[in-house]
């Protein structure tokens, strides 16, 4: 935005330092944006085009100067943030991704079936550890590779003792009731 | 503890620096959590990115975790392993006695070192910032608004920049 350049010899002056947030997109200000003739840098990333390049004219100016880009807030701060997260949410059979998600297999199991299914997981040698049940919600939640399994064992088997079962690997943000990222129906 | 960096340093997300806070180190490391304490401003920036549930609604949140008592801030920074703080709105100032009190809290269970920036768009008086620094906030910046950034010289905030 116009007037950059004057804060940072403002800035400079008075020795204090600057921080340059690169104009972004979002849901609530896209159309107020697009009415005053700005468009979208790439398809990558939300950033505004031209906002870099007077943030840089900016910079260059010089003092206590920091460009902070938009993709910075998800590549960086998020991601980071959300990986000191997960390696102290993260349950034994969760895989943390490299975005500081956490991926899972989730069992639906109907209503009814919840207790005989768990008694099967256990007599499967599954130790406690490896699953979790959760009775509010008629699932279980396991590691990935459990859940391929199961998922070969229902596509093979004759396993209509516990009704119509949906099995799904689950990418969600690292804590309770995060944001479900991706859903895949493996079975 | 602050950086003056010898080389310009852009990094994988595209940006650059010729100088980081305390503040920026902490969020580099992923260990900033955001506390947002009002969503009400005075101000109507055309490119204020607030989502809609946020926007001019008296909501707080820590991280993304909505707060409903001071336990469930305290969580939020357990959880995440938080090592410093940043406060945001909405405009801060207008819950100047809740930041006041959140400073004292996150400092009283995460010692001093836990550190705290604020961000505001106003110029507070230097009675304000007397307060905000007595409580322990670290580090304030200020977002005039863009309409004056050519003539930051004779508006409020020089004289905030320099009471800070």
């Amino acid at each position: 935005m116009e007037g950059a350049s004057d804060v940072a010899v403002f800035t400079k002056r008075a020795g204090c330092f600057l921080n340059l947030n690169e104009l972004e997109f979002s849901d609530t200000n896209a159309e107020e944006l697009k009415k005053r003739g700005f468009v979208l840098a790439d398809d990558e990333s939300n950033s505004v085009l031209g906002s870099a390049a007077v943030a840089k004219a900016a910079f260059d100016a010089g003092g206590k100067t920091n460009f902070c880009s938009s993709r910075y807030k998800d590549a960086i701060q998020l991601r980071l943030r959300f990986l000191r997260t997960a390696q102290s949410t993260a349950r034994e059979f969760d895989e943390i991704t490299e975005d500081g998600t956490v991926m899972y297999g989730q069992i639906d199991v109907p209503a009814g079936f919840l207790e005989p299914f768990t008694s099967f997981l256990i007599e499967m040698e599954l130790p406690q550890k490896a699953f979790f049940v959760n009775p509010e919600k008629n699932t279980v939640e396991t590691a990935c590779g459990i859940a391929e399994e199961l998922a070969v064992i229902f596509a093979e088997g004759d396993m209509e003792d516990f009704g119509k079962v949906k099995i799904r690997i689950i990418e969600r943000y690292p804590f309770e009731n995060g944001f479900i990222v991706g859903s895949e129906q493996i079975f | 503890m602050t950086e003056e960096l010898k080389v310009i340093r852009p990094d994988e997300s595209g940006s650059y620096s010729r100088f980081l806070t305390d503040g920026c180190l902490c969020c580099r490391e992923g260990a900033k959590m955001v506390l947002f304490v009002t969503g009400r401003c005075y101000r109507d920036c055309f490119f204020c990115p607030l989502s809609v549930d946020r926007k001019n609604a008296d909501v707080i949140f820590a991280n993304e975790r909505p707060v409903y008592s001071d336990a469930d801030i305290l969580d939020e920074a357990r959880t995440m392993r938080a090592k410093g703080t940043g406060i945001t709105g909405g405009e801060p100032l207008l819950e100047l006695p809740k930041v006041l009190r959140y400073i004292s809290l996150l400092k009283s269970e995460f010692g001093k070192e836990h550190h705290i920036h604020m961000y505001t768009s106003e110029a507070p008086d230097e009675k304000q910032i007397k307060a905000l620094a007595n409580a322990g906030l670290n580090e304030i910046r200020f977002h005039p608004p863009y309409e004056i950034w050519i003539r930051l010289e004779e508006s409020p905030y020089k004289n905030a920049v320099f009471s800070a």
